[in-house]
């Protein structure tokens, strides 16, 4: 019984941090851009088929350079496109920044669609995922394990860059006070170049992780970037601490829902939680409440 | 130091700043005055690269400013305040000064991305400056609150200390008076004085309080309707009957 729910709950850490490592990048760019970047899922995508691509190019790379090298190119490519589409409607109406956002999204899948095809795809083993027996039944597998801590690693960065660098300081400037953060000497292309940057990165290691435990096809991040959106606002879209905070709950939600009562129930009940939530807290749990000035 | 030659600027059909020249030399301090409306901060907003002129040419130094973006200007030596104090209120007061030394720092992608002063040398020596800068303006107690959690006075004078840390060479105060009792204004025209010595500053300030202007300003500018309507002593020009009439109406208005 104990067993069982600790199994789960592992389970459900390794779907928070994947979770977590999306929904970062949602809270990041709206907390600089005030933008719901829904393209953000398919950036998730495509992290994934760059490790799936350099897994298949160079053929014995190691997993520890892959990573980093697939993070690398998918932070280029989202910073690309913040350039290409979101830049010059940066001071446009909101809605259509967010339908820019969502053509971008349909864009990208059906790039890659075009590029590598619609079937679903598995990236090769590249963690060591020998079985562990932990006693009392509990059984997990090494490569879990990787993907819980190297995610907290991740997100344990992102805190300090942000909290402890001047870039950092900057970042947290521009979703503060726009306007005031230039008269700094803060060139605010740049502190929004890197917000993009940084979430795409998150964003990849995340879609590496999901195509080793499953798999990848154009439109998984449709689902997962759903997901990882409420788990931001959950958190309180905006809050750094909101978005992982969220997204552990959110998962832990699936996971004991389809543990103990129906796989059937598992979207209905988080997003029925969801609503709950912004009921009780309509800023989410780390949000807090954005006073309009008059 | 800082020229102003024929600057313009429209909103639809209203031309917020007509036409404005002004000259402030190295070490003035140069008031502006008006009445509500009368184009001041839209000048301000002019010069800080806020918005674009129309028309005219901004020059520091004889180097053309208009058209250049805020942080540009601000990096080239201007620095300014708010009318409505505009801090990053859900920051610490530590932070709001480490964010003005940003520009210090280099400003490139690769600068910025991998400039992770944490583990160098220079964020101790950023450390040191930010401190002294909060002991000289009396904020450093109060380092690791949040700005928005101040006192007014203390806003003001952290936003003050702010635009400092951008090391500028002109200073823009837009109404720094305003909301002050008179306390706290003899504090803050002691404070104008003592900065403009001790960082070598020339300032411009836009003022309704006329004792400030009167105390600090060897130099002031009158506006009313986007338009310079005259300029001078400011004891001379304060005893106007144009700028008289300009404040305080026509007499037959009812006035």
């Amino acid at each position: 019984m104990i067993a069982t729910a600790i199994q789960q709950l592992l389970n459900a850490a390794q779907l928070g941090a994947v979770y977590a490592l999306i929904a970062l990048g949602y809270t990041m760019v709206y907390g600089t851009i005030r933008l719901i970047n829904f393209a953000h899922g398919d950036i998730f995508m495509l992290g994934g088929f760059v490790g799936f691509l350099l897994v298949s190019v160079i053929p014995g790379l190691p997993v520890a350079v892959m990573i980093p090298l697939a993070m690398f190119i998918t932070a280029m490519i989202g910073v690309m496109i913040e350039r290409v589409a979101y830049r010059k409607l940066r001071n446009a109406q909101r809605m259509s920044l967010v339908i820019t956002a969502l053509g971008v999204g349909i864009f990208l899948e059906n790039l890659v669609r075009i590029l590598v095809g619609p079937q679903a795809r598995q990236i090769p083993a590249q963690l060591p995922n020998k079985v562990l027996k932990l006693g009392g039944g509990v059984v997990i597998t090494e490569d879990k394990i990787l993907v819980i801590l190297i995610s907290l690693a991740l997100m344990v960065i992102l805190w300090v860059f942000v909290n402890r660098t001047l870039i950092g300081t900057a970042m947290r400037a521009v979703a503060d006070n726009r306007d005031a953060v230039q008269l700094m000497g803060v060139n605010l292309n740049l502190i929004i170049a890197t917000t993009f940057a940084v979430g795409s990165a998150l964003a990849a290691a995340g879609g590496i992780f999901f195509g080793q435990a499953y798999s990848i096809d154009p439109y998984m991040g449709i689902d997962l970037g759903w997901k990882a959106f409420i788990a931001a606002v959950i958190g309180g879209i905006g809050s750094i601490e909101g978005a992982v905070i969220g997204s552990f709950l959110l998962a832990g939600v699936e996971v004991l829902t389809v543990a103990y009562l129906s796989s059937n129930l598992k979207n209905g009940i988080a997003f029925g939680l969801l609503i709950i939530l912004l009921l009780i807290r309509p800023n989410g749990i780390m949000g807090r409440a954005e006073l309009k000035k008059v | 130091m800082l020229k102003i030659e024929n600057l313009t600027r429209s909103f639809g059909g209203l031309t917020a700043v007509d036409d404005l020249s002004l000259h402030l030399e190295t070490g003035d301090i140069q008031g502006i005055i008006g009445p509500n409306g009368a184009g001041k901060t839209t000048a301000f907003n002019l010069i800080t690269g806020i918005y674009r002129p129309d028309q005219g040419r901004i020059l520091l130094d004889g180097q053309d400013l208009s058209g250049l973006t805020s942080d540009v200007i601000s990096r080239r030596g201007i620095a300014r305040t708010f009318q409505n104090i505009r801090l990053f209120g859900k920051m610490t007061v530590w932070d709001n000064i480490i964010t003005a030394f940003h520009q210090r720092m280099g400003h490139g992608f690769w600068d910025a991305v991998f400039h992770l002063p944490l583990f160098k040398s220079r964020e101790r020596e950023v450390c040191k400056e930010s401190l002294a800068f909060l002991e000289r303006f009396g904020l450093a107690e109060r380092r690791n609150e949040l700005a928005e959690n101040l006192p007014y006075g203390e806003q003001r004078r952290l936003e003050i200390a702010r635009a400092l840390a951008t090391n500028p060479r002109v200073l823009l105060l837009d109404e720094p008076a305003a909301g002050m009792n008179p306390t706290e204004v003899e504090g803050l025209i002691g404070l104008i004085r003592d900065i403009h010595r001790e960082f070598d500053l020339s300032i411009l300030l836009i003022e309704h309080h006329m004792p400030v202007v009167l105390k600090l300003c060897n130099r002031v500018q009158v506006m009313d309707f986007g338009r310079t309507i005259a300029a001078g002593d400011p004891h001379e020009v304060t005893g106007d009957p144009v700028v008289i009439k300009a404040y305080l109406g026509d007499e037959e208005d009812g006035l």
